[in-house]
């Protein structure tokens, strides 16, 4: 009977899964874990795209403050989200700012020129905010937070640069301004969704 | 003693097995597949889409890039009525009446104002919408779902566009008009429940 129980002891401590909340990759330490970490989540995909999008239609001059406003806003959302004060409600604001930057992308017209900082502290922010290691502790998860910064700046630089490079013709403008319809339309059904599932 | 080890040897095992999936479609992945090939295994909609593409094309520009942008942002909006539960009537004669409108567009090669021709989109695209948003909440990953059928929808148009710039050729024109004539055809045929 003790040898059953043993037996049933240890199927039962072979069946736990190890709980990921972003399937981080087999083989990596955190801190290429948190590089990859924008990539691996849709909601996350999307507002650096949009943003990128919308930052890339202009030229450096409006991108001048951008990309440093990005840079402290996600340091700092990073920062929070490392402490354990983010809130629940974050990923709701990073849809809506996909949503809005998809939209502005769309329209193709030159906003105001304090807009373009203030999309980047935005975005960052909110994809700092919601980038909490989970299950993860001490110097682990200091180096996914530092990972995951690193990853947002480096993403958001790659596609700030390609849509800067394909905005320099008219019909790349439009292909650009489809994508920015889409980022939105996406981001609209669900957003949509999750305001009815609560 | 044998047989209790047995039975539990047994469960050990039956504990461990996994469903065996040969094509998953679960996660990121499956949900995208899943929300990309539901506009492709639709011919209402696949043939309505390309006579999106087809009208943009036969107006030029603007028109050939507004109507893109215009379709998914309204198909947005609609599929969140869906997604809300909101109901719309008569959502699949919608969409075979916009395969015979838009199709008829075409035939005729009509040039309302934009203003229009967005309108006439827009409304359509209401219903596209509506009828992809209701599968919204059952699928594997719903933001992946939807940026797979707002890719599938645009893509569609973009092959419209693409077989609607052989207009700048007069034998391109009549076949396309043609093309936009069978497309209006079919509309009717979905209507009157014959395809």
């Amino acid at each position: 009977m003790i040898r059953a129980g043993a037996l049933l002891a240890a199927a039962l401590t072979i069946l736990p899964v190890t709980g990921h909340a972003h399937s981080p990759v087999e083989g990596m330490n955190e801190f290429y874990n948190g590089v990859l970490h924008p990539l691996l989540v849709p909601a996350h995909i999307l507002l650096i795209l949009a943003t990128g999008l919308f930052l890339g239609q202009r030229g450096p001059r409006e991108n001048r403050l951008a990309l440093p406003a990005f840079l402290l806003a996600g340091a700092t959302g990073l920062g929070l989200a490392g402490s354990g004060v983010a809130p629940d409600t974050v990923r709701g604001f990073v849809l809506a700012g996909a949503m809005a930057m998809g939209l502005l992308t769309a329209l193709g017209r030159r906003a105001p020129l304090a807009l373009y900082p203030a999309a980047g502290a935005f975005a960052g922010l909110f994809l700092g905010l919601d980038s909490a290691p989970e299950a993860l502790a001490g110097r682990e998860r200091i180096l996914a937070l530092v990972g995951t910064g690193v990853g947002l700046n480096l993403w958001l630089i790659y596609a700030c640069g390609i849509a800067d490079f394909f905005s320099k013709k008219p019909w790349q403008r439009i292909g650009l301004r489809i994508l920015g319809s889409w980022v939105a339309a996406s981001s609209i059904l669900v957003l949509a969704l999750t305001a009815s599932s609560r | 003693m044998i047989m209790t080890r047995t039975i539990i040897g047994a469960l050990f095992f039956l504990l461990l097995a996994d469903a065996a999936l040969a094509h998953e479609a679960e996660g990121f992945a499956g949900g995208f597949v899943s929300g990309f090939l539901h506009p492709l295994f639709g011919w209402d909609h696949v043939v309505a889409m390309v006579a999106v593409g087809l009208w943009g094309a036969f107006l030029g520009v603007p028109a050939i890039w507004l109507l893109p942008v215009v379709f998914p942002l309204v198909m947005a909006v609609g599929g969140a009525a869906g997604v809300a539960g909101m109901p719309l009537p008569a959502v699949e004669a919608g969409i075979a009446a916009s395969a015979l409108v838009l199709g008829a567009m075409v035939a005729l090669a009509a040039r309302p104002p934009l203003w229009a021709a967005a309108v006439i989109v827009g409304v359509f695209a209401v219903f596209h919408g509506h009828a992809h948003g209701t599968e919204l909440p059952h699928a594997a990953n719903p933001l992946a779902y939807s940026a797979g059928f707002v890719i599938s929808t645009g893509l569609l148009h973009l092959s419209g566009i693409a077989l609607g710039l052989a207009a700048r050729w007069r034998a391109g024109r009549v076949a396309i008009r043609a093309g936009g004539g069978a497309i209006a055809l079919a509309g009717v045929g979905f209507l009157t429940g014959v395809l």
